[in-house]
């Protein structure tokens, strides 16, 4: 299909994923976007979520990505990220098991607060990918 | 003959060293190309920052100039500087820690006026500072073969924090920088605070060539990152620090092993001119003694 584009995908570790890619769904900060082929020049800061992949084969690749930055020009995506899980490697068990931890958190501070909102959204996240598998 | 079964003794005792630092060279070997591996993969996340960086340097000083904790700026000066110093766990690795220290201990002279923090990474470094009684603030021993990213990172969250706090002027890490498998050579990296990128931008392309949908601003993008191109700096420290550290084992091991080889080689020469001798001096006490005889 010619309606690719090229998608990297990079950790400070190893280079994750490079495929073309027909849509990409990255995790912004602010939420959930998805880019085409063709987009628009594109810089955006990157949080913890799930990232999915489909490519040209139309298979859909699933991730879960710590933060980052996604650049998307000249037709080619580059998502930089901290950390990014494959959804095969999502261990259930700890993920619920740390979402059950988070969620019996006592939060007493604004910082405590955000931690905690954050960790049940991250282990969340890795168990709704977990079950794209 | 009493002085043939010393020289076999030490045969065998060369051959017995041969076998182990044959052994250690091919296991330096290997972790060598898994080293560079490593640090070969990191590359294209470094560059990406770095060129994300460059983008973002343009089009923020295009609206005046960047300030940031991390940045150089003109504040008063306390007089404390910070270094890391990063040397090998184990020996048997040639000059690797020696020229590491030797560049170490340069810094520490040339900044005497300063109050310099000093903070070790590795055994060998440790074991030094203490015979020539420089008091070290802290020592890392987390940090092995594989340094993991993610305790990299907590190392550099730490030093961002201590010199955002104003406790000093600069951090600076000493450790082997990798040029190429046959060149390595200590570097001191000043980790803070960071060169401009307005500046450093500013020298190489004009403003920014593309137009970014940029989320959210590009000056609080770039704040975003400059935390970044601390960590990858360090980690990029680390990474090659690992990998001079088993190129240089490998080498010294290797000569070690052609030295043994010579040695028993030699030792061997010796022992068949040992033995020789003996049977020739017993043949002539027998012919010696037959012609006493007669």
């Amino acid at each position: 299909m010619a309606d690719t584009f090229r998608c990297t995908l990079v950790t400070p570790e190893r280079q994750v994923f490079e495929q073309d890619v027909t849509y990409a769904s990255i995790p912004a900060w602010d939420g959930q976007m998805g880019l085409m082929h063709q987009r628009a020049p594109l810089l955006v800061k990157l949080g913890n979520g799930a990232m999915r992949l489909d490519d040209a084969a139309g298979k859909s690749h699933w991730y879960f990505v710590g933060e980052g930055f996604a650049q998307m020009r000249d037709d080619k995506l580059s998502l930089v990220v901290g950390a990014a899980v494959p959804a095969e490697e999502i261990s259930v068990e700890s993920a619920q098991a740390q979402l059950k931890e988070a969620l019996a958190r006592v939060a007493l501070t604004d910082e405590e607060a955000a931690r905690k909102t954050r960790d049940i959204e991250r282990s969340r996240s890795m168990l709704s990918i977990h079950a794209h598998v | 003959m009493a002085k043939t079964r010393e020289i076999k003794r030490r045969i065998r005792a060369v051959g017995n060293i041969k076998r182990i630092t044959k052994t250690m060279q091919m296991i330096a070997t290997a972790r060598f190309q898994a080293a560079f591996r490593r640090a070969s993969a990191a590359q294209p996340y470094t560059r990406k920052i770095a060129e994300l960086v460059g983008e973002l340097a343009a089009t923020a000083s295009a609206g005046g100039t960047i300030s940031h904790p991390l940045l150089k700026s003109d504040k008063p000066a306390t007089g404390r500087k910070l270094l890391l110093v990063i040397a090998s766990n184990r020996g048997l690795c040639g000059g690797y820690n020696a020229n590491i220290l030797r560049v170490a201990t340069a810094f520490l002279r040339d900044n005497k006026e300063a109050q310099i923090d000093l903070e070790i990474v590795g055994k060998k470094a440790q074991a030094y500072f203490k015979f020539i009684g420089r008091p070290v603030a802290k020592s890392y021993t987390q940090f092995g073969d594989n340094p993991r990213y993610e305790d990299v990172v907590q190392l550099a969250d730490q030093y961002m924090q201590l010199f955002t706090a104003g406790g000093y002027d600069s951090i600076d890490v000493i450790s082997m920088g990798f040029i190429s498998m046959a060149k390595q050579t200590p570097k001191a990296v000043r980790l803070l605070p960071l060169e401009n990128p307005a500046a450093v931008a500013g020298e190489k392309a004009p403003a920014a060539s593309v137009q970014y949908d940029f989320s959210p601003e590009p000056t609080e993008l770039l704040n975003e990152l400059l935390p970044i191109t601390v960590k990858t700096q360090l980690f990029q420290c680390f990474n090659e620090a690992v990998v001079g550290e088993q190129i240089a084992r490998m080498v010294a091991m290797k000569a070690a092993t052609d030295s043994a080889g010579k040695m028993g080689k030699e030792l061997t020469r010796r022992y068949n001119r040992a033995r020789q001798s003996a049977i020739t001096t017993e043949l002539s006490e027998i012919i010696a003694g037959a012609a006493a005889l007669e």
